[in-house]
C-alpha cells in the first residue's frame, strides 16, 4: 500500500535520513522504532507532505506522492496524528473534530461519522463543548485520533501516540489502534515505547541515526533480547 | 596544520592583495577626483559620501542588530536641524554643532530601541514609522526652531574661522566618511560585531553565551541613529538650506534601497548601495514619478531574489577573505588539557546545584511537579525519563529560560531562581540545546570563540583603534578556540559555515562552545540525539574527560547505554515527578523505571 | 455631544482599519505595512467611480471592494508568498513597504496630487439629537463598523472557514494535516482585509478628503489603533480604534492642529513601551521572554 524507496531527507545542508526503504501492506500495523533524533518524525512528515524529500520515491497505492501537498494526501486517505497530539487548544472538542473533516463537504457524511466517533469515544461527546486545551493528555490523544478518523482514512499514521501518557492510558491507546486496524485501516506507527508497540505490530523497523538497521516481525524483535538491548537501550 | 587551512590561507592572501589594490585605487581616485571633476560633480560626490555615512548607520541597525527601522530619515533630519540650530541660533562652533546633531539624533533614536527588549522586531518598525511622522510634523510646525515649511538657511561653512569652499568641503566630508567606514569595519570585526551577529542569528543561544541582547540592541541602535544624525549634520552645513520635505517618506525609501541594493549585513554594502542609489535617479530625471515606482519595485523584488545585495553576491566568490588570521599562527604539539582551563571554584560547596520543590505549570498542565534534585560537584548527573516527562522544562528552568512557577534553584550556594540566562553564564553555568543552536552567520571557529567572550577586557575604543590590547586578546581567544576545535576534531573546518557540518559535528561544535565558556556546571540537553554509534562513543569519551577535569555535568539523554556507562548518579522523572534516583546499577534494576520506559509488560 | 459622536465615528473607522490589519496578523503573524496604501486605494477608487463614472454609492462601493480584493491578493502573491518562513526572517517588512510605495506613486500618477472633496453619505444631512447636530454620515460610520465587526466575529467563531482561520493562526502545520491549505486561508484573509480596508477608506474620506497621501495620514492611525488595542482580535481592534478616536478629539482641543497626529503617534509609542501587548494584551504576543520559542 505504501512503498518508500531510497528516501533521503534533510534540513538545509544537513542530511537527517539517509537512503531508507520500507513498505506497508494493506491491513498491517507497522512500527518504526528508534531513539530521539533518529529521524522518525522527519520521515512521517515527509510522507504526509509537510516536508520535501531530497531524493527517493514514496508511492501510495501505486501512485507517486513524494511531491504531493498535505491536503491532497488527506483526500487520498492518508492521515497523520502528529507528535505531541497538536490538538487546537482554543477550539472546542467538537470544533477540533469538525476541523478533522475540513475537506469533507457532504454534511450527511460528516454527521454519520461524528455519530460513530462519539459512539467509539463517549468521553469526547460528554466534553464536546469544552475547550480542547482543558482535556487530559489521554483525552487529547483520543481527540487527535478521532479528528484523523473523520475522513475515513485508509492509512493512519501516528507519531509517538504514547508520548507523555500514563502506562494505563498507553495501553488504552494501543488497544484502540488494534481495534481501528481490525476495522480495515492500515496503521503506521512511530514509537519509543518498544514493548507496547511491538505487541500489536505485525512488522517493525528499527531506525538508527537516519538508517534502517533492522526489520522483522513484531514478536521476533520483541523476543530478541540482544536486539532490544542494542537498539532500545539496556533498560 | 591541516592542508585545507593552508590552502585557504594562500587564497586569502591572494584575495586580500586584490582587495587592498582595489581599495587603494578607489581611495586615490577619490582624492584626485575634485581636481578634474567640475563643481557640480564634486558636490554630487560629496553628497554620495554623506549618504554612505547614513547607509552605514542603517546597515548596522538592519543588517547587524536586526532592527528594520523606517525612522532613519527622521534621525537624519533631527541631526540636520539640531546642528543647524546650534550653529545659527546659538553660534556654536561648527564641529560642536555636528556633535550636537549626532547626539540629539541618538537620543531620539532611543524611542525606537528602548522597547526592543519587550516587543518583536516588526513592532519596532511600526514605532519607527510613528517616529518619522512625529518628527515630520514637528519640523513643519515648530516655527521658531525650524523655520517651518519655509525651511531654514545655514550660513556658509565656517571651520575655525575659515570659510570652506566646495573642494575643501569635499575633503572634509571625505575624511568623516572614511572615519565612519573604518569605524564600521573595526567595530563589526571585533567582539561587539560578533555579539550583534550572534543576537540577530539566534537570541536564545546569544543569551546562552552571556549576551544581554536588549542592552546590545539599545546601544547598537543608539550608535546607528548617531551616525545618521552625523550624516544629517554634515548635510545641513553642506547644502546650506533645510526644508522639512527633505526628510520624508521618499527619503526613507531611498535609505532602505541603499541597504537592499548594496547588501544588508555586509561591510561594503553601504558604499556600493549609496553609489548605485544616488546614480540611478539620474536616469529618471525626465520622469520623476516613475522613479519612486521603480524604487518600490526594487524593494519588493531584490530582497526575494538577492537577499545579500550586490556586496553579498560578490563576496560569494571571495569567501576566504573573511577567514580568521590568528588561527594559523600556533600549532601546539602537546595535547590540549581541559583541566588547565577550568575555573577554580572558591566557594567550596560540595553540592553545586540544589533544586527544591521545582514546579512549572503551563496553563492547566503541570510539566514539572515539585522536583527535588542535588548535583554533587565533579560528577556526571543524568536526568532521564520518557519523552514528555518534563526533562527539558526542568533544564530550561535551571538555565534561566523558563521561570519556575514554584520552588528554588541554588547554584554554588547562591539562590539563582528566576535569574536571566545571560546572568547565569557569568556565574559559571553553560549549556547545549536539544535542537542545535549555532550562529550560522559566524564561522565554525568564531562559534567557539564567542564562548570565550566573557574573558575579553578590551573596550569599544580598543576595537575602534584596533589597539595592541585588542589584537592580543583576539589572538589569544582564537588560539584557544582552535584548541577546543582540536578536541572535537574539527580544526580543519575552522572557517566553514556551521551549516555545512553534519548533525553530529554541529552537536560537538555546540559542546565546544559551551566548554569554552569555562563553566563549573555544564548542562547537556540530549547531546547524542541524532549521533551515530561511533560518534556517541566519541562523545562519551569527551564527556568523561570533561568530568575528570573537574567540571560537573547535568546530562539529559535517551541513549540508555551511554547514560548507564558514564553517569555517577541518575535521577528518573516521569509526569514531572521524580520516580527514582540512585547510581546506575540501582536505577537499572528498578522495576518502576522499566515500566515507565518500556510500558507494561516490560 | 457632537465631539463625542465625531470621536466615536472616527474611532469606529479606525477600529475597522485595525481589524483589517489584525485579520492578516492573526493568520500570518505579519503586519501588512502596505495596508495604508490599500485603504487609500479604497477611498480613491470609490471616489473616482462616484464622481467620474457617476455611479451610485452602492455600486461604487462594491467595485472598490472588488478592486481592493484583487490588489490585496496581488500584494500577497508578489511580496509575501515566496518569502518562506515569515517568523524567521523579516524581509517581509521591506517588501511590503516597497509594495506600498509602488501603489502610492501609481495612485499619484492616476489620481493627481490634489485632495478631492469626497461626498458625504445622504448628502451630508444633519439631524438634531439632544440639541446637537449630528451628521447622518457619522452615524453610518459607527453602524457600518459595528455591523462588520459583528459579522466578522460570527464568521470567525461559527463557520467552517472561521474555524480554519483560527486553526491556521494557532498551528499552521497541524492545520495542513487537516487538509486545510494554509496559504489559501492566508490569501483569503488578505482579500477580506482588503475589502474591509476599502469600506473604511471610503467612509473616512469625506472627513479627511480623498488623496494619495491618505496612505500615510490615515494608514498610520490604523496601525496605532491596532497596536493600542492589541493586535489580532476584534475586541482589541474596537477598543484601540475608539480610544484613538477619543484621544484625537481631546488632542484637537489641546494642541495646535498640525501637531494633532504627532500626539496620536506619541501615544502609540508610549502604549507599545508601557503595555507591549496593547490594552487587550493579545495572547499571540511575545512579551520578550525567551520561552515563547521552543528550545
Amino acid at each position: 500500500m505504501l512503498q518508500v524507496e531510497n528516501l533521503t531527507i534533510g534540513y538545509g545542508k544537513t542530511e537527517v535520513v539517509h537512503n531508507i526503504s520500507f513498505h506497508v501492506q494493506k491491513g498491517e500495523i507497522i512500527t518504526i522504532l528508534g531513539a530521539n533524533g533518529a529521524g522518525k518524525s522527519t520521515i512521517l512528515n515527509t510522507i504526509v507532505g509537510l516536508h520535501q524529500a531530497k531524493d527517493g520515491s514514496i508511492r501510495f497505492q501505486g501512485k507517486e506522492i513524494s511531491k504531493a501537498r498535505p491536503d491532497q494526501l488527506v483526500k487520498q486517505g492518508i492521515r497523520l496524528v502528529p507528535e505531541g497530539r497538536q490538538i487546537f487548544p482554543q477550539h472546542t472538542v467538537l470544533e477540533n473534530i469538525l476541523l478533522g473533516a475540513y475537506i469533507e463537504k457532504n454534511a450527511n457524511k460528516i454527521d454519520s461519522r461524528l455519530q460513530s466517533i462519539f459512539e467509539r469515544f463517549p468521553r469526547l461527546e460528554e466534553r464536546k463543548n469544552q475547550m480542547g486545551g482543558t482535556l487530559s493528555g489521554g483525552e487529547q490523544q483520543m481527540l487527535a485520533i478521532a479528528r484523523a478518523l473523520m475522513t475515513d482514512p485508509t492509512l493512519l499514521i501516528l507519531d509517538e501516540p504514547s508520548l507523555g501518557l500514563a502506562p494505563i492510558i498507553v495501553g488504552e491507546v494501543f488497544d484502540l489502534l488494534k481495534q481501528i486496524s481490525s476495522s480495515g485501516v492500515t496503521v503506521l506507527l512511530v514509537e519509543q515505547m518498544a514493548n507496547s508497540a511491538l505487541k500489536i505490530s505485525d512488522r517493525a523497523y528499527v531506525l538508527e541515526t537516519g538508517r534502517i538497521v533492522l526489520e522483522g516481525k513484531g514478536e521476533e524483535i520483541r523476543n530478541n533480547s540482544d536486539i532490544a538491548k542494542a537498539y532500545l537501550g539496556s533498560i | 596544520m591541516p592542508n585545507s587551512l593552508i590552502k585557504a590561507n594562500s587564497m586569502q592572501k591572494k584575495y586580500s592583495r586584490i582587495f587592498i589594490l582595489f581599495w587603494t585605487a578607489l581611495l586615490l581616485i577619490s582624492l584626485v577626483l575634485p581636481l578634474f571633476a567640475g563643481d557640480y560633480y564634486t558636490r554630487f560626490i560629496s553628497l554620495i559620501f554623506i549618504y554612505i555615512i547614513l547607509a552605514i548607520g542603517y546597515n548596522i541597525s538592519a543588517g547587524f542588530s536586526g532592527i528594520t527601522s523606517f525612522a532613519f530619515a527622521a534621525h537624519y533630519g533631527v541631526g540636520a536641524y539640531v546642528s543647524a540650530v546650534a550653529i545659527t541660533r546659538y553660534n556654536m562652533p561648527f564641529l560642536v554643532g555636528l556633535l550636537a546633531g549626532a547626539i540629539a539624533s541618538g537620543i531620539v533614536g532611543l524611542a525606537v530601541s528602548l522597547p526592543s527588549s519587550k516587543v518583536k522586531h516588526h513592532y519596532l518598525a511600526l514605532i519607527s514609522i510613528g517616529l518619522l511622522g512625529i518628527v515630520q510634523q514637528v519640523l513643519n510646525e515648530w516655527q521658531w526652531f525650524t523655520g517651518g515649511s519655509g525651511g531654514m538657511y545655514i550660513p556658509s561653512w565656517n571651520f575655525f574661522n575659515i570659510v570652506l569652499d566646495t573642494f575643501q568641503k569635499y575633503y572634509f566630508i571625505f575624511v568623516i566618511m572614511l572615519f565612519c567606514v573604518v569605524l564600521q569595519r573595526n567595530l563589526l570585526k571585533s567582539r561587539w560585531g560578533r555579539d550583534l551577529i550572534a543576537i540577530k542569528n539566534n537570541e536564545i543561544a546569544a543569551a546562552g553565551v552571556g549576551i544581554n541582547f536588549s542592552k546590545y540592541r539599545i546601544a547598537g541602535y543608539f550608535l546607528c541613529s548617531m551616525l545618521a544624525g552625523l550624516a544629517g549634520s554634515v548635510y545641513a552645513s553642506f547644502s546650506g538650506y533645510l526644508s522639512p520635505d527633505t526628510f520624508n517618506f521618499e527619503f526613507t525609501v531611498f535609505i532602505l534601497l541603499m541597504a537592499v541594493v548594496g547588501g544588508e549585513g555586509t561591510l561594503t554594502g553601504p558604499i556600493i548601495g549609496a553609489v548605485f542609489v544616488t546614480v540611478i535617479p539620474m536616469l529618471f530625471n525626465a520622469t520623476p514619478d516613475l522613479k519612486q515606482i521603480v524604487f518600490g519595485a526594487l524593494l519588493v523584488i531584490l530582497p526575494q531574489i538577492m537577499p545579500a545585495g550586490i556586496a553579498g553576491n560578490i563576496k560569494k566568490y571571495f569567501k576566504e577573505i573573511d577567514n580568521n588570521k590568528y588561527i594559523l599562527e600556533k600549532a601546539e604539539q602537546n595535547e590540549f588539557d581541559i583541566a588547565r582551563n577550568v575555573t577554580e571554584n572558591n566557594t567550596g560547596t560540595v553540592d553545586i546545584l540544589v533544586v527544591k520543590g521545582l514546579t512549572k505549570r503551563f496553563g492547566g498542565v503541570t510539566a514539572v511537579d515539585g522536583l527535588d534534585m542535588t548535583i554533587k560537584r565533579g560528577t556526571i548527573h543524568s536526568l532521564i525519563g520518557p519523552n514528555g516527562a518534563g526533562k527539558s522544562t526542568t533544564v530550561n528552568m535551571i538555565t534561566g529560560i523558563d521561570k519556575p512557577t514554584e520552588g528554588s534553584i541554588i547554584f554554588n550556594g547562591e539562590e539563582i531562581t528566576g535569574n536571566k540566562m545571560f546572568n547565569l553564564t557569568r556565574k559559571g553555568l553553560s549549556r547545549t540545546y536539544q535542537h542545535v543552536r549555532l550562529f550560522n552567520n559566524l564561522s565554525v571557529v568564531e562559534n567557539v570563540a564567542i564562548g570565550g567572550r566573557l574573558s575579553y577586557t578590551y573596550s569599544i575604543i580598543d576595537s575602534i583603534l584596533r589597539t595592541r590590547k585588542m589584537k592580543k586578546e583576539e589572538r589569544k581567544s582564537f588560539h584557544e578556540a582552535m584548541e577546543y576545535l582540536k578536541i572535537i576534531d574539527l580544526e580543519d573546518k575552522a572557517n566553514y559555515d556551521p551549516e555545512s557540518l553534519s548533525a553530529g559535528q554541529q552537536k560537538l561544535l555546540e559542546l565546544a562552545r559551551a566548554l569554552y565558556m569555562k563553566p563549573e556546571l555544564l548542562v547537556l540537553d540530549e547531546p547524542c540525539a541524532g549521533l551515530s554509534e561511533t560518534e556517541t562513543k566519541e562523545f562519551s569519551k569527551i564527556i568523561k574527560k570533561i568530568r575528570n577535569a573537574g567540571i560537573s555535568i547535568l546530562l539529559i539523554e535517551h541513549h540508555m547505554d551511554l547514560v548507564m556507562e558514564i553517569s555517577d548518579y541518575i535521577t528518573v522523572i516521569d509526569y514531572g515527578k521524580k520516580i527514582a534516583e540512585g547510581d546506575p546499577v540501582s536505577v537499572n534494576s528498578n522495576p518502576v523505571v522499566r515500566t515507565a520506559y518500556l510500558g507494561e509488560g516490560a | 455631544m457632537q465631539e463625542i459622536v465625531t470621536a466615536l465615528a472616527n474611532g469606529s473607522i479606525y477600529a475597522l482599519m485595525a481589524l483589517a490589519i489584525g485579520i492578516i496578523y492573526s493568520t500570518t503573524q505579519i503586519i501588512n505595512f502596505a495596508h495604508g496604501s490599500v485603504i487609500m486605494i479604497g477611498a480613491m477608487s470609490s471616489y473616482w467611480l462616484l464622481s467620474f463614472a457617476q455611479m451610485n454609492f452602492i455600486t461604487a462601493m462594491l467595485l472598490a471592494v472588488l478592486i481592493n480584493i484583487v490588489l490585496s491578493i496581488v500584494i500577497y502573491k508578489v511580496s509575501v508568498e515566496k518569502l518562506g518562513d515569515l517568523t524567521n526572517n523579516s524581509r517581509w517588512i521591506v517588501t511590503l513597504f516597497g509594495a506600498g510605495i509602488i501603489i502610492d506613486n501609481t495612485a499619484r500618477i492616476l489620481f493627481g496630487t490634489e485632495p478631492k472633496a469626497y461626498p458625504y453619505l445622504f448628502d451630508g444631512k444633519v439631524i438634531p439629537i439632544f440639541g446637537s447636530k449630528i451628521m447622518v454620515h457619522e452615524i453610518m460610520m459607527i453602524l457600518v463598523a459595528v455591523v462588520i465587526g459583528i459579522v466578522y466575529q460570527i464568521v470567525i467563531q461559527k463557520t467552517n472557514f472561521g474555524r480554519a482561520v483560527r486553526a491556521v493562526s494557532f498551528r499552521p502545520d497541524t492545520s495542513r494535516l487537516m487538509g486545510i491549505r494554509s496559504n489559501h486561508i492566508v490569501l483569503i484573509c488578505f482579500a477580506i482585509s482588503g475589502a474591509v480596508a476599502a469600506i473604511s477608506g471610503a467612509l473616512i474620506a469625506p472627513i479627511t478628503f480623498a488623496s494619495y497621501t491618505m496612505t500615510y495620514s490615515i494608514g498610520i492611525k490604523a496601525f496605532a489603533a491596532a497596536l493600542i488595542g492589541g493586535l489580532g482580535n476584534t475586541k482589541g481592534a474596537f477598543i484601540g480604534g475608539i480610544s484613538l478616536g477619543l484621544i484625537e478629539e481631546i488632542a484637537n482641543m489641546v494642541v495646535p492642529g498640525g501637531l494633532k497626529d504627532a500626539i496620536s503617534f506619541l501615544i502609540m509609542i508610549i502604549v507599545i513601551i508601557v503595555l507591549p501587548g496593547g490594552i487587550l494584551s493579545a495572547k499571540l504576543f511575545n512579551k520578550g521572554e525567551l520561552n515563547a520559542e521552543k528550545v
